[in-house]
């Protein structure tokens, strides 16, 4: 009786590197279950390498390689199975390479390899053993090619294809993604959850496999790794492979088609009267020829946003025109579309407002220049100069422009250093400093006294922020100053002998007036209950009621108080806003919470509203009725 | 405790339901009786000015003296309130005062849970 039939059955490429099928038979006269080894080997070996020979004598270095042998061998090799009465066949997965055996005088190391330059002739024994005993064995002779990845690829056209459409497709709509304003956050997005994704799935196949090479093929340095496995790895599997290198062909023409379409997709989310008018697109076309894809493509996503809001005779001449100013000039085009860029990114209310006037001026040569102290303002400073210029566009330019002129100064004198403002006077007391009066009148030209005015004051690395109160003018020395003045009252802030220890290395930087406003929690009576209802409490003490409906504190004055731990909050004191309401005094903090004065110190209070005014809650006060 | 006084310059003398809001916009329904009112500092034990608002009941007043009736009222509704708690006196108050009851059906209900207090306190103990 035969104990063993194998025979192999070798992956569809022939190759090296692939996985193979080992077939065997295994009889088992016996009535019991035996266990058997099963053992692979190749017995010839590829060629001997002699190099020590061949090699100079100063180069035979402790450790040099004197010999490079090379055999085929199978791994794994080596498979136990339990074979019950009468016999078993199955199917045991191999793969062939050439291991290649570099012997140095003191040490030898091996390596396997799928890179082969000829057929590789493999003579291999097939073994049973059992307890170590050879029981059977079966000669069988194979050839395999060497890895060649472009064969591979040839095998699997429909995934290379797919491949490269994918990496086609992915990079242009990305690319185009990137290159559109206001799409590169869902870029962005789509890039990091890709990313997660792909660790997730890493970390998938990690704990699946326990393959860290798989793991990483699909983790976010599969960007890197993958295409390097897809051309190195013969393991790999082919479909992949193909897939891969099929994207890797594909990427690149993606991403130029993508730069090219990025302005098509900035268009296709513009109106349809703006993106269908020859006038509009023929020169956002123009503006892409001569100044680039993404300051053409940043034109027309702002004007896209814009257009709703122009609320002019004829919107479509007035775009043309501001497209025609941006084909100018490389300087104009970057100007143009520095302020459509800002207009866009403002307020509703505002852009119903100031959209056409904007426009407007935009498109006029003598008054484009005018717009451009808008761009130092934030979008909140420019909803407050239009609140307080009532709506006025010029008044609210006019005011933009003095802004910028303070912003500007206020950085000249940030670089100037010490000598324009510094330290007067302090002690436990208060603090005054005096801001040079020849820089003071223009940075603060209709100040008055009581006026409060943001500080910074910096000592190596602690930097500290006050608000001081103006306090008149001062000769000190040769030289006259405005003075700003901040008193502690009773109160002795570590941070005062911080400051004091070195006046000389404390630099002063003056800021701007500051205006603030605080949210006030006054109680509105509806449908026969008390509500709360929060209103917007001005320094003039003015509060403003969602409804409309605006009251005035009595008596409205701005106060300083201690901070009472400025160190940790880098602040050295805040600001109340004060009045009265009834005769009695109130102050506000940032919190909201209204504070009313009773027998010598400030108590929570409900503020109400009405029509009628503002009213104060009645003194809740303990039952014995003493001052608590 | 706010006065009668300062009570009476916000317009509010007759004796009533009383809504009372504190700075932090929490809310408290307390029976003023004609006399100082005694409401709780909750968190505002250094004091507070607090919003008061009178709110109309639906009593149906016949015979009975109103400020007898919301003094009794309150006593009961202060006694439940300490075995009870703040919801139960407010629920209480509801209850008796906004569901259109005549002054003595009010009075029926209130005296037969003052009657009751000891039962009352049993049930609260079984209850928690």
């Amino acid at each position: 009786m035969r104990v063993l039939s194998a025979s192999i059955e070798r992956n569809e490429l022939n190759m090296l590197g692939k996985q193979n099928t080992l077939k065997v038979a295994i009889a088992n006269p016996t009535g019991d279950t035996l266990t058997y080894q099963v053992v692979i080997e190749a017995e010839n070996t590829l060629g001997v390498e002699s190099i020590a020979g061949e090699a100079p004598q100063a180069q035979l270095l402790e450790g040099a390689v004197e010999r490079v042998t090379s055999m085929p061998v199978a791994e794994p090799s080596s498979w136990l199975l339990p074979v019950p009465p009468g016999g078993t066949s199955c199917s045991l997965a191999f793969t062939a390479w050439v291991r290649r055996t570099f012997e140095g005088e003191y040490e030898s190391r091996s390596e396997n390899t799928a890179y082969w330059p000829s057929q590789v002739r493999c003579d291999f024994v097939v073994k049973v053993l059992r307890n170590g005993r050879l029981v059977a064995k079966q000669r069988l002779l194979e050839t395999f090619e060497g890895f060649d990845v472009g064969r591979t690829i040839a095998r699997h056209p429909f995934e290379t294809v797919g491949g490269f459409l994918m990496g086609f497709a992915s990079a242009a709509t990305m690319t185009a993604m990137w290159l559109t304003p206001g799409l590169q956050p869902l870029a962005g997005l789509i890039t990091a959850v890709s990313l997660g994704w792909s660790a997730m799935n890493a970390l998938l196949v990690y704990s699946q496999t326990g393959n860290a090479i798989e793991a990483l093929t699909v983790s976010p340095f599969g960007v890197a790794v993958a295409p390097l496995r897809a051309l190195a790895d013969p393991t790999m599997d082919d479909s992949m492979r193909a897939s891969i290198i099929g994207a890797l062909i594909g990427v690149p023409f993606g991403a130029f088609v993508g730069r090219e379409i990025a302005l098509d997709v900035a268009m296709m989310r513009m109106p349809s009267e703006l993106r269908n008018s020859p006038e509009i697109y023929g020169r956002l076309y123009k503006n892409e020829e001569k100044w680039g894809t993404p300051l053409a493509s940043s034109m027309a996503d702002s004007i896209g946003k814009l257009y709703p809001y122009l609320h002019v005779p004829n919107p479509e001449e007035l775009v043309s025109m501001v497209l025609d100013n941006a084909l100018k000039s490389r300087q104009q085009a970057l100007y143009v579309a520095s302020i459509l860029k800002w207009m866009s990114g403002m307020d509703k209310g505002f852009l119903s407002q100031h959209a056409g006037n904007m426009m407007e001026w935009l498109a006029s040569p003598s008054l484009r220049s005018e717009l451009s102290p808008l761009l130092t303002l934030s979008p909140e400073e420019a909803l407050q100069l239009s609140q307080i210029a009532g709506g006025d566009f010029v008044e609210m330019l006019a005011r933009a422009r003095r802004l910028a002129e303070v912003k500007a100064a206020l950085e000249q004198l940030a670089k100037l250093g010490p000598d324009v403002a510094r330290i007067l006077s302090i002690s436990n007391e208060g603090i005054e400093v005096g801001v040079e009066k020849s820089l003071g009148v223009k940075l603060y030209p209709s100040i008055q006294k009581g006026t409060v005015v943001e500080f910074e004051f910096a000592r190596g690395n602690v930097v500290i922020e006050g608000m001081l109160a103006y306090a008149g003018e001062k000769n000190v020395g040769e030289g006259s100053y405005m003075v700003f003045a901040f008193k502690a009252e009773q109160h002795t802030p570590a941070i005062f002998e911080l400051l004091k220890e070195d006046l000389q290395s404390i630099k002063v930087v003056p800021g701007q007036q500051v205006e603030k406003t605080f949210g006030l929690n006054a109680f509105r009576f509806s449908e026969g209950k008390l509500s709360m209802d929060r209103g917007i409490l001005g320094m003039d003490g003015s509060i403003r009621f969602g409804d409309g409906m605006v009251l005035r504190l009595e008596d409205p004055s701005v106060m300083l108080v201690p901070n009472e731990n400025p160190l940790e909050t880098g602040e050295l004191n805040k600001m109340l806003l004060g009045g009265r309401i009834g005769g009695t005094s109130i102050v506000v903090g940032e919190d909201g919470i209204a504070k009313a004065f009773y027998g010598g110190s400030y108590l929570p209070a409900v503020v109400s509203a009405s029509s009628l005014g503002l009213q104060l809650g009645l003194c809740l006060r303990s039952r014995a009725g003493r001052r608590l | 405790m706010i006065t009668q006084a300062e009570l009476a310059q916000r317009g509010i003398a007759d004796p009533g339901l009383l809504s009372i809001v504190y700075p932090n916009g929490e809310a408290s329904t307390v029976i003023y009786a004609g006399k100082d009112l005694q409401t709780p500092l909750f968190s505002y034990s250094s004091g507070a000015f607090v919003g008061v608002q009178a709110v109309e009941t639906r009593i149906v007043w016949t015979s009975v003296d109103k400020r007898a009736f919301y003094e009794q009222v309150a006593s009961v509704s202060e006694l439940l309130g300490s075995i009870l708690g703040k919801d139960f006196k407010e629920e209480l108050l509801k209850a008796i005062l906004l569901n259109g009851l005549t002054d003595s059906q009010a009075l029926d209900v209130v005296n037969t849970l003052a009657k009751n207090v000891e039962w009352l306190k049993t049930l609260s103990r079984g209850r928690g």
